[in-house]
């Protein structure tokens, strides 16, 4: 492992923040935005150290909450926790099939979209505490800071759906592409002289 | 168990945002601001990359098309202009009455143009940011808009960018009247949610106002932020609140928030 994995992945996801944010055409069209971060997460989770894992949910989180109405600091919570959980875990989940990874990536782009909605509802109290709302004088519209909850309804639904969906169409992506780039950019294994396949006395059941 | 370095850094990482959870809301602003300047680069990039695929898709347009569009142009322009006129007459007529009574003398807004370069990148928020910022004059509580109506008011001002919270997002509520009755109430985002966001709520009102889907609504400028006479949309239907002392109406939005490209915005 060189320096260029982790700088790959750390551009990566500073490029990924920025599309979110920019490409609108996707989110005019199905009323929802993509989840394009998580799969970064989940593969930096996978493949990279967790010093990285965590620096890639870190600036995905803050990056995402610095472009947003949102609290800030607050959607780099529930991308912290999947990246520890997900290399904490990572000797026992499959991770080169496509159908896995699009699982994988489907269900943390899913866990990501509630987990900021629960949390922002539970933070919402020490969050909100900070804004200068109460002390602003009482005309409806002039509130500096955070002010009301978003509301919540059955339209969330489908925009937890598509996150859920996203997750699972860009994480075997991602995975392809950061597989090559590492594949190009880091030092290989060097085949085996000794030992070859065809060699090898295939065996019987008895 | 996870090796003491990493636990560390989880720790510090923890740690980090808390603090940045618990800030006054103004260092918090001074951050986020510092933080999306991080995004300078690709957004500066991303304009002129636009403005070559537009141009290029231009060019590929045929000539006839061109010159239809050119004529309907010229004569919609000649329209504005008859428009202008009367509304200079006007303008005139009630700047005299103003001195008669003793009224202050109306202000022209000065509006400066700005371009859309990004939307918020999550759900439950809705805002958009635009191309200027300080340097060019723009601070908070600006009202935004388009020719269409109202669009919202700037929430953040960077050095190069801002961040404008749209209609119908609950850190944008709108002092609102009715244009025909003057009844005035609050626009805020529409209980459960609607998937499109061209549905605001306009609650407050009260139970006898007499409402009727399509009546026009207007801001009422009794707000601190926006002026008076702002087009936010037209009514869809009413119902009386649930607990019955005022009513409540939905709103279709005169612009459609989906699809800005470019905005006004209103300077003091």
């Amino acid at each position: 492992m060189n320096w260029v994995h982790p700088t790959a992945l750390l551009i990566g996801t500073w490029v990924l923040v920025f599309l979110q944010s920019w490409c609108t055409g996707l989110r005019l069209w199905i009323h929802a935005q993509p989840e394009l971060l998580s799969g970064m997460v989940v593969y930096s989770a996978l493949f990279a150290s967790l010093p990285t894992t965590v620096a890639v949910a870190l600036l995905a989180g803050l990056g995402s909450d610095s472009l947003s109405s949102g609290p800030f600091g607050l959607g780099a919570v529930p991308l912290l926790l999947l990246g520890v959980l997900l290399h904490r875990r990572r000797d026992v989940i499959l991770r080169d099939s496509r159908w896995a990874q699009a699982s994988i990536g489907g269900v943390a782009g899913l866990c990501v979209a509630l987990g900021s909605f629960v949390l922002l509802f539970l933070f919402w109290p020490l969050v909100s505490s900070g804004s200068a709302a109460a002390s602003a004088p009482f005309t409806p519209e002039v509130r500096m800071g955070l002010g009301d909850l978003p509301v919540a309804g059955v339209g969330r639904l489908w925009q937890w759906f598509v996150a859920g969906v996203t997750g699972a169409v860009v994480t075997p992506l991602i995975f392809r592409v950061f597989r090559w780039v590492d594949a190009t950019c880091n030092y290989q294994v060097a085949p085996s002289l000794i030992r070859s396949g065809d060699r090898e006395i295939d065996r019987g059941r008895f | 168990m996870l090796r003491k370095p990493h636990a560390i850094l989880l720790a510090a990482a923890s740690l980090a945002l808390l603090v940045f959870l618990v800030l006054p809301e103004y260092s918090r602003s001074r951050i986020r601001v510092a933080f999306g300047t991080l995004y300078l680069p690709l957004f500066t990039v991303a304009g002129p990359s636009e403005n070559a695929v537009a141009r290029a898709a231009a060019s590929l347009t045929p000539r006839s098309a061109l010159l239809d569009r050119i004529h309907a142009l010229e004569q919609s322009n000649e329209v504005l202009r008859l428009s202008v006129v009367e509304h200079e007459a006007a303008t005139r007529e009630s700047d005299r009455l103003r001195q008669m009574l003793g009224f202050a003398a109306r202000t022209s807004w000065k509006l400066r143009p700005a371009r859309v370069i990004g939307r918020d990148p999550a759900n439950w928020w809705q805002s958009i940011r635009i191309d200027i910022g300080t340097r060019d004059g723009i601070t908070t509580n600006l009202a935004v808009l388009t020719p269409e109506g109202l669009v919202g008011r700037v929430a953040e001002a960077g050095p190069w960018n801002s961040r404008v919270v749209l209609v119908g997002d609950p850190n944008c509520p709108v002092a609102a009247a009715l244009a025909d009755t003057s009844e005035t109430g609050i626009i805020r985002g529409v209980s459960g949610g609607d998937i499109q966001g061209s549905l605001v709520e306009l609650t407050y009102l009260p139970r006898n106002a007499g409402l009727k889907p399509g009546q026009r609504v207007v801001t009422s400028g009794q707000g601190g932020v926006f002026p008076a006479g702002i087009g936010i949309g037209d009514l869809v239907d009413s119902r009386p609140a649930v607990s019955g002392i005022y009513a409540e109406a939905r709103v279709r939005l005169a612009v459609n928030l989906g699809a800005l490209a470019h905005v006004w915005v209103k300077l003091p």
